[in-house]
């Protein structure tokens, strides 16, 4: 399933224009962050949060679940 | 640079700090909040004989022990990749506030003796309750006075003191120090009341017993009380907070509330008035529940949710079509397109000190009605979807308003700051003209 994911073309079209106007908004506003890479920092550091802090709930849950 | 200037691949140093950062902070703030709230529901199950106030502070105590390792790991995962990433940044930051890490270090270590102490001593305390309260209530302390000392080197990187940094108390209590610890402080409550709303509700639509479904249901109810309690009190706070930012830092100010980064607040304040509406919806729910029925009461909630829906509306609204320019999201003529009610004066501030009022006058009547008792176990599936969307809306603000806050520095990334004006994101010190602290921190 993730594969399919990964390989659809709807998700490519989508990153693709995610990453053009990213670069369209560099060119027009100063304060945009400069390069597209910035825009996959931001999601990747926002999954990242969420999955070790969703991590550590879902484990100390499951360490403590039957007491 | 002496030393090698090191970087993570693919993700980059900046976004490594943010993550640990992030996480570290949503349990710090949870076990904060979690350890005062479980202290002082077992002195009320003291005060009023009711059990199911002890069976929570204990649940409670034993998850904070139990999660705690995991808020730890991520401080000390977190120091280290700073001194590792941002080693000249790190040195200067340690000799400004040396004391203020040492005192915080020890408030940590104090922070983790007495939870531990506080919930193995559980039942040889059972005949001297008030004994063991006050034990969970230094654990709390510990915790606050921790979160203070970090306070003061987080509000100094946004709003560095006007003087030099051998001058303590104006490092310490700089501008922004004092309204940023009162904010957290309140959100630490609301945050932890949230999250355990959301818990509660999750165990109630699990449960089947009917002992269970009702202690559930009323810890959803207590964890709700919590929540929403303190988060209307944030309005106010939140301002002062943002009042003492626009004059120590207007253009940090600028960029997070009227300039290109402002979809950031606006953001924020969807994810405060989705809770706000969810939990006054529970609310009017609830009192269909009363052991002493109530309607005008109930009449008067649904009154509130109408006037909060219309506040939260004027807390949305965007000020111009300039929506997202990072990403290009702009419509019509962009900043030139005014759109009718989005601007912050006086439009904002109506929505905010309104959402406040109802909020007080909804809590209010909710409190009123709980004095009278509810059936509890009754609750819908769906008042219980609204609490757990609280917890998981709650989480997300506590991300956005921690992105708000680091990015206010960057302003317009030319260049970007790690302390606003002194040191920049590359660690390279500003002359001493434009740095507040002068020569004591600035290039000289």
């Amino acid at each position: 399933m993730l594969a399919a994911l990964v390989q659809s073309p709807a998700l490519a079209t989508w990153t693709l224009a995610l990453l053009q106007a990213a670069e369209k908004g560099a060119e027009t506003n100063p304060t945009a962050n400069p390069e597209p890479i910035g825009l996959l920092r931001f999601f990747i550091g926002v999954f990242l949060v969420l999955a070790i802090y969703s991590g550590a709930w879902l484990f100390t849950y499951w360490i403590s679940k039957d007491e | 640079m002496p030393i090698g200037d090191l970087d993570v691949p693919i993700i980059g140093k900046n976004v490594v700090i943010a993550v640990l950062v992030q996480s570290h902070i949503l349990f710090a703030a949870f076990i904060i909040g979690a350890v005062l709230i479980a202290a002082t529901s077992e002195y009320l199950g003291v005060v009023t004989k009711q059990p199911r106030y002890e069976r929570f502070a204990r649940n409670l105590a034993r998850f904070v022990v139990l999660l705690f390792a995991s808020g730890a790991a991520l401080a000390i995962t977190f120091v280290l990749a700073l001194i590792t990433l941002f080693p000249v940044f790190f040195s200067y930051l340690q000799n400004v506030f040396f004391w203020v890490f040492l005192v915080e270090a020890f408030m940590f270590l104090g922070q983790i003796i007495i939870v531990y102490a506080w919930y193995n001593v559980w039942d040889k305390l059972a005949y001297r309750k008030i004994v063991h309260v006050t034990f969970g209530m230094i654990a709390g302390f510990f915790g606050l006075m921790a979160m203070t000392m970090i306070d003061a080197v987080a509000s100094y990187m946004l709003t560095p003191a006007e003087a030099p940094v051998t001058e303590v108390a104006r490092t310490f209590l700089n501008q922004t120090m004092i309204p940023l610890n009162m904010h957290r402080f309140v959100g630490n409550f609301s945050y932890a009341g949230f999250l355990i709303a959301g818990w509660g509700a999750f165990k109630y639509l699990k449960s089947t017993r009917e002992e269970d479904r009702e202690y559930y249901d009323w810890m959803g109810h207590w964890g709700l009380i919590w929540g929403f309690g303190f988060l209307i009190l944030q309005p106010v706070i939140g301002y002062g907070y943002l009042k003492s930012i626009r004059e120590s830092a207007p253009e940090a100010f600028d960029t997070i509330m009227l300039g290109s980064k402002s979809w950031v607040f606006l953001i924020l304040m969807i994810e405060v008035s989705f809770m706000t509406l969810a939990a006054t919806a529970y609310f009017v729910h609830k009192l269909r529940f009363a052991v002493k029925p109530l309607p005008n009461l109930r009449k008067l909630a649904v009154g509130a949710l109408g006037f909060t829906a219309l506040f939260s509306i004027l807390n949305i609204l965007p000020a111009d079509a300039n929506l997202i320019p990072q990403i290009g999201l702009t419509f019509g003529e962009g900043e030139s397109t005014k759109i009718p009610l989005g601007e912050m004066y006086p439009y904002k501030y109506i929505g905010l000190i309104g959402l406040m009022l109802v909020g007080f006058f909804i809590a209010a009547l909710y409190l009123k009605a709980t004095a009278f008792g509810f059936h509890w176990g009754r609750a819908s599936r769906w008042s219980q979807y609204a609490l757990i969307a609280c917890a998981v809306t709650v989480v997300l603000t506590m991300m956005n308003m921690g992105y708000t806050r680091e990015t206010a520095r960057r302003v317009d990334n030319d260049p970007g700051y790690l302390i606003y004006n002194c040191i920049t994101l590359n660690q390279e010190l500003t002359p001493a003209e434009s740095c507040p602290a002068g020569d004591s921190l600035g290039g000289g």
